[in-house]
């Protein structure tokens, strides 16, 4: 069924368009929660929210791209409950890795504010990302929104390991640069 | 700051990005026989890409879908179109047609005749007249290197053969979506296309005799008849013992098409349908589906319908 076709029937508020959403999404949402959470029982238990929080939110929102729309509620699900469950470093998935990973760009520097608007980051990465070149965008994002695992990143794009995890490397040298340039960060010496 | 705020911080990766990377390169299947093979049909929306400004060739007018790659494939299957409409300060072109028995896309460019930028955000009514029942979707992409244009594609299966017939579509209400429902309209039009379809039809029928498959819910099917081609495939053959105000036909029937090389690719986007009257112990139905990614026949060693696999010789 086409995304359309099921945002038509949240708009009747037909309950056939959680089973179609379910259909069509449900492994895609299960595998974001799971790569954050690593917990089967959580995830899926992210994933039932995710329908429900999709039904109070459609209408009034009208989502183009229904897949990206319900990730996007999956994965803040997740996040939230990964804050909720302080497992960020006991075995919650590929999180820990990732995480590792990201910690990277804050290594030795200190914050400019010790508390940054999550608003003014998040735009900021909104714009990092964009102006990325295409195959080092698409690496990135699917490491750091989807978290997925480096193996199936290279699988999806036809390259090796190897590869992945030096485009990410490099990328991530980016970001700490520009966090740095624009003041975010101040560089320790 | 820490990591974890980082981490948080992509959630507001915009769509079309997250849209973009969602795409699972194929190449090592497409690319292995490049005399054979026809040039991939992007399916995936909101993607911007850029064409050389070139005049004549069919894969500078497909360069939207394909980019600049197997242009002498290209050439040889998809035809140029060439048919336009003006109204309101807009010309909508179709510029190019490719597909095969069941299966078509058209590639219409939308422009603005002052060659002013086209604004964000735009929708448009669409209706397609004639060629018959069946499913499809449409889109857009974005021309990076002129931005006074924009493409709109649409894709077809049909429930019977599409090639040399008449294609009408009725494009009005250009608008620019807002929150919600709202949206504002920029030009009425209406925008008129007429053309017929046109087009080097490389589908080949695969022998299948009456083959009996069962979906994992337990509907019984009966294939009669199955078209492939590098760009899409086309079934049809019955589903046994319907129930009027049950669920609906076809609904758990899945294909998926096994390469030589051991990759499976399943069909999830397509279209699916049939029809029967109550009483009737049969219902007759079909499977139609274009390909996301361009496949050489040759390659393809077998067809997974609802689990049954079922060898593809194309003597």
């Amino acid at each position: 069924m086409q995304d359309r076709e099921i945002v038509s029937l949240y708009w009747k508020r037909n309950q056939e368009a959680i089973i179609q959403s379910e259909k069509k999404y449900g492994s895609c949402c299960f595998a974001i929660a799971h790569n954050i959470l690593g917990c089967i029982e959580d995830s899926q238990e992210c994933v039932s929210d995710t329908w429900l929080h999709a039904w109070n939110a459609i209408p009034p929102k009208k989502p183009e791209k229904l897949g990206i729309f319900l990730s996007k509620i999956t994965r803040n699900l997740s996040l939230n409950r990964l804050r909720d469950l302080h497992t960020q470093k006991r075995g919650g998935g590929e999180i820990v890795l990732v995480l590792e990973e990201l910690a990277e760009c804050i290594a030795s520097s200190e914050n400019v504010e010790a508390q940054l608007e999550a608003k003014e980051l998040g735009e900021f990465i909104r714009r990092f990302v964009r102006k990325l070149p295409d195959r080092e965008r698409n690496i990135f994002v699917r490491r750091y929104f989807y978290t997925d695992p480096v193996a199936d990143i290279a699988k999806r794009y036809g390259l090796t390991e190897n590869n992945v995890m030096v485009t990410l490397s490099r990328t991530r040298k980016k970001l700490r640069t520009l966090l740095i340039k624009e003041g975010f960060l101040n560089e320790c010496i | 700051m820490n990591a974890f705020d980082l981490y948080c911080a992509f959630q507001n990766v915009d769509d079309d990005v997250l849209q973009r990377c969602q795409k699972v390169k194929r190449t090592s299947v497409a690319m292995k026989r490049v005399k054979a093979a026809v040039a991939c049909l992007v399916l995936i929306l909101g993607i911007a890409v850029t064409a050389e400004a070139t005049t004549g060739s069919v894969s500078n007018l497909f360069a939207p879908l394909f980019g600049m790659a197997q242009t002498e494939l290209v050439d040889d299957i998809g035809v140029p179109v060439g048919v336009s409409a003006s109204a309101d300060g807009y010309t909508i072109t179709a510029e190019a047609v490719i597909g095969d028995r069941y299966n078509i896309a058209v590639v219409y460019t939308l422009s603005r005749d002052d060659g002013q930028p086209l604004p964000e955000g735009l929708r448009i009514d669409y209706e397609k007249k004639g060629g018959g029942p069946g499913g499809g979707w449409t889109g857009w992409e974005r021309n990076e290197e002129d931005p006074s244009k924009i493409y709109f594609i649409e894709s077809w299966s049909l429930g019977q053969a599409i090639r040399g017939r008449f294609w009408a579509v009725f494009f009005s209400n250009l608008a620019i979506q807002g929150e919600g429902d709202e949206k504002t309209i920029i030009a009425e039009g209406p925008w008129e296309l007429k053309f017929t379809l046109r087009y080097k039809d490389t589908s080949q029928k695969i022998p299948v005799n009456k083959l009996r498959v069962s979906d994992e819910l337990g509907n019984n099917y009966q294939i009669n008849q199955i078209w492939i081609s590098p760009v899409g495939i086309y079934m049809k053959g019955y589903q046994f013992d319907p129930e009027v105000g049950g669920e609906q036909i076809m609904i758990h029937f899945n294909v998926s098409i096994v390469m030589k090389d051991g990759t499976v690719i399943p069909l999830e986007d397509h279209g699916a349908g049939g029809h029967f009257t109550e009483g009737d112990k049969k219902a007759k139905v079909n499977f139609r589906a274009m390909f996301n990614t361009s496949l050489a026949l040759e390659d393809i060693a077998s067809l997974l319908i609802c689990g049954t696999e079922y060898p593809v010789d194309l003597r």
